[in-house]
């Protein structure tokens, strides 16, 4: 069921949402011995099986009733994701989807449809549904389709589907004997390995025809421990848009030892006390706080509408001068990172705030049009079954003056937050949270006790003032993240340097 | 397949192919889905969406090895090819005896005798002009309550889904429903700068069932205008007030926690607390799947097990988990269904207004934002919105405040039950009332 929310969420990607397809799935790629990805848009009309003929002649449909814009985007996904649990590899889920959607802007409007028959017949009819949105007598032809260059920011040298399920099975059991080895408390331990690719090609009235090939990968190892009767689970994952290559051995050792460690700890984790107080973000996935009291609410489309807090503030101050943040979809390899945007925009990287100063929202073509800027290549769909709406990449802040050191040391009491699950905005009122699965007391300037499963909620405009240290260690995420926002997923990534909030409320126990 | 609607005779084919090339057991799944929405923001259209779309599963039993497979190409040599590919698959995979489909004596004998009223045919007579006429009232009845209103969007949603099962040790099992929804979101603006919003959105099968458009308006309105002024407020332990919408994030844990896979994985709080006490005395909860026209109702669950009206809790007595096949193998326990369809707790007598008269210091929480929990030892902490209670009335909406605790101690501490079962979701949930509650404020 469809609803409409602007409760926008970010979460670690979980098991059971499969994303990606394998060596044994049906290819219909074009491709010859020895390419990574189709590398000419021959090659993707080619595997869409479509020809610059129909495209232009479904354009021209879709604004037979007068609309001011229209985009074609084709879509192929193929992903698998396999699972090792009670230490056999027992299980695989394999998913495949082939489609194409149907956009007709008039104004702000949209007129959206879309088919999983690539047919010529049942293009043309989805573009005749969509251009209903407009009904004007200025009607414009497109006469011509010009491939555009895009950038390589995810280069790899295997393709997914060349990779065979041998593979996925013994890099599974071989993570899974690294975290055996590491603990006797183990009782169980599960292992999901996750792989994707995606094939767009995007048509558009403005003569853009562009193609894009985007695998993603992802690889969670958890286990649950028992101490004196006591259960403690947790995990740790990976993820990139990268090839198999990058699973080397150590990398796989890293994530077993990641993930018994984690969990380990929290046998010795004390209740966090509840109420206002400083709190310290890990350098890493601690930049969920800038993807929930900032990233959304810097999203163009609340912008236009005039319901973000954000709305109205640019150029304006918003934090200390040592407080930079920006939205970048140029970072090699990493989970957010894109050639080219969902409707067909190059990737770039996008300041939102500079030197504490909100600098740009983040756009897609409507907002782009409204505001009369470039677009930002933030126009991002979960799929073909939606059209595009503003969207973050790998949203992260840039170092600051300070040292992890003399932040610890500056804080007399509050928590320091290391790893996170899960987050969600009210982009209107500001209102934000992110749940922290485990970090440590600081008490007198040192980091003590560990403490585990606490809630911390903030107002992203109030949060963001209120950043007093920025370390020079920043870091990206190396999980996988995954953004919902008017029931579209997507996979994002963020990073933040050691950063200091001076006030935040933290959801502990009262005592 | 001659012909690509006979979906019982694509079903037998996939079968058929998936046999051919080796597997021992299949169960497939095909369904069909059309939507619409409809988003009207301000005086204008802002989005028409329209589409159809189907969707194949297969599952692949094969020498105790086990694969699931899902695609929208049902072109008949492509299928062929996934097919081969499917099962070849699942031959490389760990061997797993529990892994099997159902038992046939779950499955359901004849789902004909059993009309749920899930259909309703007049939804897709309604034309285009009638669905704005639907999102235009909503818009206007939301600016007639209060012109301070800063946007507002409504929307209306419907569609229609057919599912088709097939298992080959003998189920074949058809499930169609039509959907119908109206939702509007509303803004203000605050002097700070705050813009709160809120909404209402109500679901159902049947059209009729839903409220007259300007109703869902007004609630939105109510809604946003309950959040103007909110302010943060000190820690301490309260009573908690938990409206009806608002209750199924705060119990969907407690499900979770009652699955076969978290019981098998040692990751349940709830493990070996089957038959035992649990919960207050309150705390009774029914999963019904045979309301006519409830969302959640079914004849038969993922598996094609039938469906069965079974008690989670009696009197706060853990007395059901939720056990498929496969878990139910591992844990030695009959299968149950591995899902929910209806959910209800046993509502009390007395109207939510009522129930916070008699709360001398609490909060009354309308929503959840974020958090999260712990399955294995039952801790969890939310953020949440709503009001301060002091001396049974509603003073000041509350904002940057957590709830913590442990769903032992929650589920315990239940002491109060509204009369006002939430009708437009699968959780059928009243308002509820607990006691010394952990909020964090300031």
């Amino acid at each position: 069921m469809k609803k409409i929310t602007r409760r926008d969420f970010i979460k670690v990607s979980t098991t059971g949402v499969f994303l990606a397809s394998m060596p044994l799935t049906l290819s219909r790629c074009m491709k010859r011995p020895g390419e990574a990805a189709p590398k000419s848009i021959e090659e993707y009309l080619s595997f869409f099986g479509v020809d610059k003929e129909i495209l232009l002649k479904t354009l021209n449909v879709a604004l037979s009733r007068g609309g001011d814009y229209a985009d074609l985007f084709f879509e192929y996904t193929s992903g698998n994701s396999v699972v090792m649990e009670d230490n056999a590899v027992n299980r695989a889920f394999v998913n495949t989807t082939l489609g194409m959607g149907v956009r007709v802007l008039k104004g702000d409007k949209t007129g959206y449809s879309f088919t999983e028959d690539l047919t010529p017949e049942a293009m043309l009819k989805v573009a005749q549904i969509a251009s209903k949105i407009a009904e004007s007598p200025v009607k414009q032809q497109v006469m011509t389709l010009k491939e555009k260059e895009t950038p390589h920011y995810y280069p790899i040298i295997t393709r997914w589907e060349d990779v065979s399920i041998k593979k996925h099975i013994q890099m599974l059991e071989f993570t899974n004997n690294e975290m055996l080895k590491r603990d006797s408390r183990i009782e169980k331990t599960q292992l999901n390995f996750t792989d994707d690719e995606r094939l767009i090609l995007i048509a558009s009235s403005e003569g853009v025809l562009v193609g894009d090939y985007q695998p993603l990968t992802r690889f969670n190892a958890s286990c649950v421990v028992e101490q004196n009767g006591r259960r403690e689970n947790n995990g740790f994952n990976l993820s990139a848009r990268q090839d198999v290559n990058w699973y080397t051995r150590d990398k796989l050792m890293y994530l077993a030892r990641e993930a018994v460690k984690r969990t380990v700890a929290l046998f010795d984790a004390v209740p966090a006390p509840a109420g206002e107080m400083p709190v310290v973000l890990a350098a890493g996935s601690a930049g969920i706080l800038l993807h929930e009291a900032i990233g959304h609410g810097m999203e163009a489309d609340f912008n236009r509408k005039g319901i973000s807090i954000f709305s109205d503030r640019i150029n304006k101050k918003i934090a200390e001068p040592f407080v930079s943040i920006v939205d970048d979809g140029t970072n090699l390899n990493i989970r957010g990172s894109l050639n080219i945007d969902d409707e067909g925009v190059e990737g770039q990287k996008t300041y939102l705030v500079e030197n504490g100063i909100l600098r740009s929202y983040m756009h897609d073509k409507i907002s782009a049009t409204y505001y009369g800027v470039k677009p930002t290549g933030n126009g991002r769909r979960e799929s073909f079954k939606y059209p595009p709406q503003p969207r973050m990449r790998n949203t992260y802040m840039l170092n600051g003056p300070h040292t992890f050191q003399e932040i610890i040391q500056s804080t007399s009491k509050g928590i320091y937050a290391d790893q996170f699950l899960n987050g969600e905005v009210h982009i209107g009122a500001g209102d934000f949270t992110f749940y922290v699965k485990s970090g440590y007391m600081i008490e007198k300037g040192r980091l003590t006790r560990p403490i585990k499963d606490i809630n911390i909620i903030g107002n992203g405009p109030d949060v963001l003032s209120k950043i007093t240290m920025v370390a020079n260690d920043l870091k990206l995420a190396e999980g996988g993240w995954t953004c919902g926002k008017g029931g579209q997923s997507v996979p994002v990534s963020q990073g933040i340097p050691t950063c200091k909030v001076s006030s935040i409320t933290v959801g502990g126990k009262n005592v | 397949m001659s012909d690509p609607k006979n979906y019982d005779d694509i079903l037998k084919w996939v079968e058929k192919i998936a046999r051919q090339f080796g597997a021992d057991d299949v169960r497939s799944v095909l369904q069909e889905m059309s939507d619409f929405t409809l988003t009207q923001r301000d005086d204008a259209v802002e989005k028409i969406e329209e589409a159809i779309q189907s969707s194949l599963r297969v599952e692949i039993f094969k020498d105790h090895r086990y694969s699931y497979h899902s695609t929208n190409d049902l072109h008949p040599e492509r299928l062929e090819k996934f097919l081969d590919k499917a099962v070849a698959m699942t031959t490389y995979l760990g061997e797993d005896k529990d892994r099997m489909l159902p038992p046939r004596d779950l499955y359901p004998s004849d789902i004909s005798k059993i009309n749920l009223d899930l259909v309703d045919a007049t939804i897709e007579t309604l034309s285009l002009e009638e669905k704005k006429n639907m999102t235009n009232r909503m818009v206007n009845r939301a600016y007639a309550k209060n012109k301070a209103l800063i946007s507002v969007t409504s929307n209306f949603y419907n569609g229609e889904s057919t599912l088709f099962m097939r298992a080959s040790n003998g189920f074949f099992g058809k499930e169609k429903r039509t959907y119908v929804s109206m939702s509007v979101e509303v803004s203000l603006e605050e002097p700070d700068g705050r813009k709160p919003e809120a909404w209402e959105s109500i679901s159902a099968c049947h059209y009729q069932d839903l409220w007259e458009p300007e109703k869902v308006a007004e609630n939105a309105v109510m809604r946003v205008e309950q959040k103007r002024g909110a302010e943060k407020i000190s820690s301490g332990k309260k009573t908690m007030v938990v409206e009806n919408i608002a209750v199924p994030r705060l119990l969907y844990p407690i499900l979770v926690a009652m699955t076969g896979r978290y019981l098998a994985q040692k990751q349940s709080f709830l493990d070996g607390q089957l038959h035992q006490k649990v919960g207050s005395n309150l705390l009774t909860v029914i999963n019904d799947p045979f309301i006519p026209r409830a969302l959640g109702s079914r004849h038969f669950d993922e598996e094609g097990i039938k469906a069965q009206k079974r008690t989670f809790f009696e009197e706060g007595i853990l007395k059901n988990y939720l056990i498929d096949t496969y878990y139910g193998n591992k844990l030695g326990m009959n299968p149950t269904s591995g899902s929910f369809s209806n959910l209800i707790l046993n509502p009390g007598t007395k109207s939510p207004e009522d129930l916070i008269k008699s709360i001398e210091d609490g909060i009354y929480v309308t929503q959840f934002i974020g958090g999260n929990f712990n399955s294995n030892t039952g801790d969890f902490s939310y953020g949440i919105m709503g009001h301060e209670i002091k001396q049974g009335t509603l003073v000041r909406p509350v904002t940057e405040m957590n709830i913590s605790g442990n769903y032992s101690t929650l589920m315990e501490s239940l002491i109060a039950v509204g009369n006002d079962p939430y009708l437009f979701s699968s959780f059928r949930m009243p308002t509820l009332v607990f006691q010394e509650v952990d909020f964090s404020g300031i």
